[in-house]
């Protein structure tokens, strides 16, 4: 099954190192704007519009973060 | 007994205690505050004071899920400038933070200011100096300060946990350095914390769980369990606490002062527990419109979707077992509170030789002895 690592900025260096220890070093990642928990309707649409190009880049073409 | 041989890479640096921490420093394998330099001579005094294989692996720390073996622990205690005979309490309590139940890849990767809170108990913690007695939690105790601080060291160096980086805690608190006492059992009018756990008072244990900073509580007049209890939930009762959100613990540093008050008036530990468990609840419009739907009405529909938000209670924790009740601290009337981070339960452990027998005394580790 396709599968994308997402977090925001500050996690991306703990996300790549868990995945690192899990043997999961080729996971592709996607790192978008944080943060995530908190914020208004209007900004959880940009982050998923952000995050949605990048995912759709990384399940079609391979490039991930 | 022939000194044990080291797996761990040998670094040539200058003999110079300045260079060799900034050294440590720059590459993130220090807590911030100098180490003591974990020389082989040292590493084998330390590990004199174990009967496990160096290479014995303990557990694998995350994220980066590096092995935690009884020698890193025993360069951790070196670094940390741990007395070696503590290496029996510390090898326990890393073999506590592999139990699932201590989450603690979660307790890794979490932004909550989770310190690893250890309460040693029985006839070991006392023999290797640790101390449950006025400032426990505070600077002044060899045995307390640097088991809790090797806990970090190992943590960082195996795990990847380097502050800012790979740990995110948000803010911290001074427990991470150490969050580490014994229980001040002398004093207490109950039987000591870790029979409550399962153990017997000859035996020892050490009981771990990522706790927030204690939260002191106040209280000069209280004369009646009843009104300790009063002022105790008072504290307990924050809603920035994850134990409403979670089933775990809560703990209690009870001092003694304040202990004897509540056995004066025929409460056990027990009764401590189950007061705590039944009358810790607050109503749920004590948290903003957004906490309320996002850790009530959504997460747990059945209960409380169109539950009335003034009348609505939210326990602080689901059993009085939750409520870990610790006869800490010397003389005054302040008692201390402390949350944890929810997402883990407390683990306990006791305290053995290498076959899984109880070890009743430090001299059955002693470098050379009759058992050793």
């Amino acid at each position: 099954m396709p599968v994308v690592l997402l977090c925001t900025k500050p996690f991306a260096a703990l996300a790549r190192a868990t995945a690192f220890g899990l043997g999961l070093e080729q996971v592709p990642m996607v790192v978008i704007t944080h943060p995530l928990a908190g914020i208004h309707d209007t900004d959880v649409a940009d982050r998923a519009a952000e995050a949605y190009e990048q995912v759709m880049r990384v399940l079609t073409q391979g490039e991930g973060a | 007994m022939s000194a044990p041989k080291l797996s761990a890479d040998l670094l040539a640096v200058e003999d110079d205690l300045e260079v060799i921490n900034a050294l440590y420093h720059a590459r993130g394998w220090t807590d911030g505050l100098p180490i003591i330099p974990p020389t082989p001579e040292r590493v084998r005094r330390m590990l004199a004071w174990t009967d496990r294989d160096p290479e014995s692996v303990l557990l694998a720390v995350p994220p980066r899920r590096g092995e935690a073996t009884v020698e890193t622990v025993a360069i951790a205690a070196v670094m940390a400038g741990a007395p070696p005979e503590a290496m029996p309490l510390l090898i326990t309590a890393v073999e506590a933070l592999g139990d699932p139940a201590f989450n603690l890849f979660g307790v890794m990767a979490t932004t909550y200011p989770s310190g690893v809170l250890m309460i040693a108990n029985g006839p070991l913690a006392e023999e290797c100096g640790m101390h449950g007695g006025s400032g426990a939690l505070g600077p002044g105790w060899r045995a307390n300060a640097t088991i809790g601080r090797a806990i970090r060291l190992l943590l960082i160096n195996t795990g990847g946990g380097e502050p800012g980086k790979l740990d995110k805690s948000t803010l911290g608190h001074g427990g991470r350095f150490m969050y580490t006492l014994a229980e001040n059992e002398q004093e207490s009018p109950w039987e000591p914390f870790h029979v409550t756990r399962g153990l017997r008072p000859e035996e020892s244990a050490v009981t771990i769980l990522p706790a927030a900073a204690p939260h002191n509580v106040n209280d000069h007049y209280s004369a009646s369990a009843e009104g300790i209890l009063t002022m105790l939930l008072g504290t307990l009762l924050s809603v920035g606490s994850n134990n409403f959100f979670y089933d775990s613990e809560v703990v209690v540093f009870l001092s003694p002062d304040h202990a004897a008050v509540v056995a004066r008036d025929g409460w056990t530990r027990a009764d401590v527990q189950r007061a705590i468990f039944e009358r810790g609840f607050l109503p749920m419009q004590c948290w903003s419109a957004e906490n309320i739907h996002g850790r009530f009405r959504d997460k747990y529909p059945e209960q409380y979707a169109t539950a009335d938000a003034a009348t609505t209670r939210i326990p602080l924790v689901r059993a009085p077992d939750r409520v870990l009740v610790v006869v800490a601290g010397g003389a005054g009337r302040h008692s201390a509170t402390a949350s944890s981070i929810g997402i883990s339960r407390a683990v306990t452990r006791q305290v053995t030789r290498r076959d899984g027998r109880p070890a009743y005394s430090l001299s059955e580790f002693k470098p050379g002895g009759a058992d050793a």
